[in-house]
């Protein structure tokens, strides 16, 4: 065989078949796949359960995993109501008083998320407009009753601070 | 391999962006330690490796350390812990030489500080007044003469107490062999027949005392990335390991609305916030907060709403936010353009035109809400100019 004969046979081997461009097409994208989870990833977990804290106390304990209350302290929480779905509770700061200084706190079981429903803490209420905790990336503060309701496994500031 | 050479440049690429990626993880962790002091909670964020148990111990015992701290200064300058040596003084006779503890010498030392800067207008001897309002810590249920229901206080409590919280500048504190000391003032008042004499309240100032022996802390155990959030108002900030410039932002809780109004990048530095939001009531459809003027004896009505400092004495920076509250617009400027050139400072200003955001770095913060506008712009020197349109 000529040598000019064997360039062009080289040359002509040298097409993409459809195979070759998925191929590579798939390296791309594992490559940016794993680019993206790694630097992309929130690192915030479901909810497995929350506290509620009186100053520095635990004075309520909820697991997701059962849906079990594990602590529930008399002199500042009492159960409210209780389904399949959901469970209602009131935190109150004295218990001679339980409706007054207090906050009502709906747990929805299938949504896995806490929240304040009702408060009486002050105009500003902030606890009641605070969003569900559904992560473990966000708690929810009433200052004036010294409630504080805080997710298992707490603590993702992701580099941000607030004041005020 | 049929596509030797051209395949060679996807490979070498996928390899770069592995690497890069992969470089990205590392054995650094965030540890977050809660506690509870000052009537309010402190978040502390420890960031490394703590891939050791020998490590995460450590880092725990740095925590304990610091909870430990903070709560030895609460029990030593909290009106409302009984046996704090501020209720020693609160409760002792006038002219009474009270025992009290480095720590509380401290904090007064700086509080005097504080007051002598502000002339006064931060004047932590607003105990009374601030009771008066229902905004001081009390330690029993016991009524005052002076507790009313839904009205406001009588004026003659207010101008009493407010020429009693004048005696602050009259303390006298002194440091001996085998002990500290201050001296309660002579001065009292009578309402009623009642006689009172001077209490305090440095809760003003305690948090970002606190805040300060926190911060140091975090380098004396070689911590250089974290932070400590003491109930929001005070935050100290090494670096922040999250993100590659090291640098945290901070958002600016928005004083009338839900969300946030400002944000800017911090590191490195401790700051304190104060404002009209947290602690209040309305009445005839005007807002009364926790934080008094000593001028009047009462809640502050200046207009300004929020006061943040981000940079210098925690301690000291804390009793100015509250000053500045107290200020009022131009008084504030002043203030700021002589002592505060060195930090950051923002301010709030409610106007018959709106919100004004006062600043002497309009570079360093970004309004991120429509609902407030820049109000100032700053000289070659550093000094805050007031925009003509704000009132």
């Amino acid at each position: 065989m000529s040598i000019k004969k064997i360039d062009q046979i080289k040359k002509k081997d040298k097409g993409f078949k459809i195979w070759d461009i998925v191929i590579y097409v798939l390296i791309v994208l594992a490559v940016v796949a794993l680019f993206l989870a790694v630097f992309l990833t929130r690192s915030k977990d479901a909810l497995a359960g929350f506290y509620v804290y009186y100053k520095s106390d635990i004075v309520f304990d909820y697991d997701f995993s059962d849906f079990e209350i594990l602590e529930c302290d008399p002199a500042h929480v009492i159960v409210e109501e209780e389904t399949n779905t959901s469970l209602t509770i009131r935190f109150f700061v004295d218990e001679e008083s339980p409706y007054e200084d207090c906050n009502v706190i709906f747990v929805d079981k299938e949504e896995l998320s806490v929240d304040v429903i009702e408060a009486d803490c002050s105009s500003h209420k902030e606890c009641y407009y605070m969003d569900p905790i559904t992560d473990t990336g966000s708690a929810i503060i009433c200052s004036p009753h010294r409630m504080n309701i805080i997710p298992y496994g707490y603590g993702d500031s992701d580099g941000r601070l607030q004041t005020g | 391999m049929r596509h030797g050479k051209f395949l060679a440049v996807p490979v070498a690429a996928a390899v770069a962006l592995c690497s890069v990626a992969l470089a990205g993880c590392s054995n650094n962790t965030d540890l977050y330690y809660y506690m509870y002091a000052m009537d309010t909670w402190g978040t502390i964020c420890v960031s490394g490796d703590f891939s050791t148990e020998e490590k995460e111990d450590a880092a725990y015992d740095f925590c304990r350390t610091a909870e430990a701290e903070v709560l030895a200064i609460e029990d030593s300058i909290s009106a409302s812990v009984e046996t704090s040596f501020v209720n020693a003084f609160n409760e002792a006779e006038p002219g009474d030489t009270v025992e009290i503890d480095e720590i509380t010498y401290d904090v007064l030392s700086f509080a005097m500080d504080a007051y002598e800067a502000t002339d006064g207008a931060y004047n932590p001897g607003v105990y009374y007044s601030a009771d008066l309002y229902g905004f001081a810590p009390r330690l029993t249920k016991d009524s005052m003469p002076y507790d009313r229901d839904d009205s406001l206080p009588d004026e003659e409590y207010v101008n009493a107490f407010r020429e009693l919280s004048e005696a602050f500048a009259d303390i006298e504190i002194c440091k001996k062999i085998g002990g500290y000391y201050a001296v309660k003032p002579l001065k009292t008042v009578e309402v009623e027949g009642t006689e009172y004499s001077l209490k305090i309240d440095l809760g003003g100032i305690g948090k970002g005392y606190a805040t300060k022996v926190v911060y140091d802390m975090f380098g004396e155990y070689g911590y250089d990335y974290g932070s400590f959030v003491f109930g929001s108002s005070s935050i100290a900030v090494k670096k922040c390991a999250s993100e590659k410039d090291g640098e945290w932002y901070l958002d600016f809780t928005d004083p009338r609305g839900y969300g946030t109004y400002l944000e800017s990048k911090i590191n490195d530095v401790c700051l304190s916030s104060s404002g009209d939001y947290e602690q209040y009531f309305e009445y005839e459809g005007t807002r009364y907060c926790h934080v008094i003027d000593p001028a009047t004896g009462s809640p502050v009505q200046t207009g300004i709403i929020a006061c943040t400092i981000i940079g210098g004495d925690a301690a000291l920076i804390d009793a100015y936010t509250t000053a500045i509250m107290a200020m009022g617009l131009e008084s504030a400027v002043d203030f700021i353009n002589a002592n505060l050139k060195d930090s950051k400072v923002v301010f709030v200003y409610e106007g018959a035109n709106g919100y004004f955001v006062i600043c002497n770095d309009p570079v360093y913060f970004t309004i991120t809400n429509p609902a407030y506008s820049l109000g100032c712009t700053v000289d070659a020197d550093g000094n805050i100019v007031l925009e003509t349109y704000v009132d």
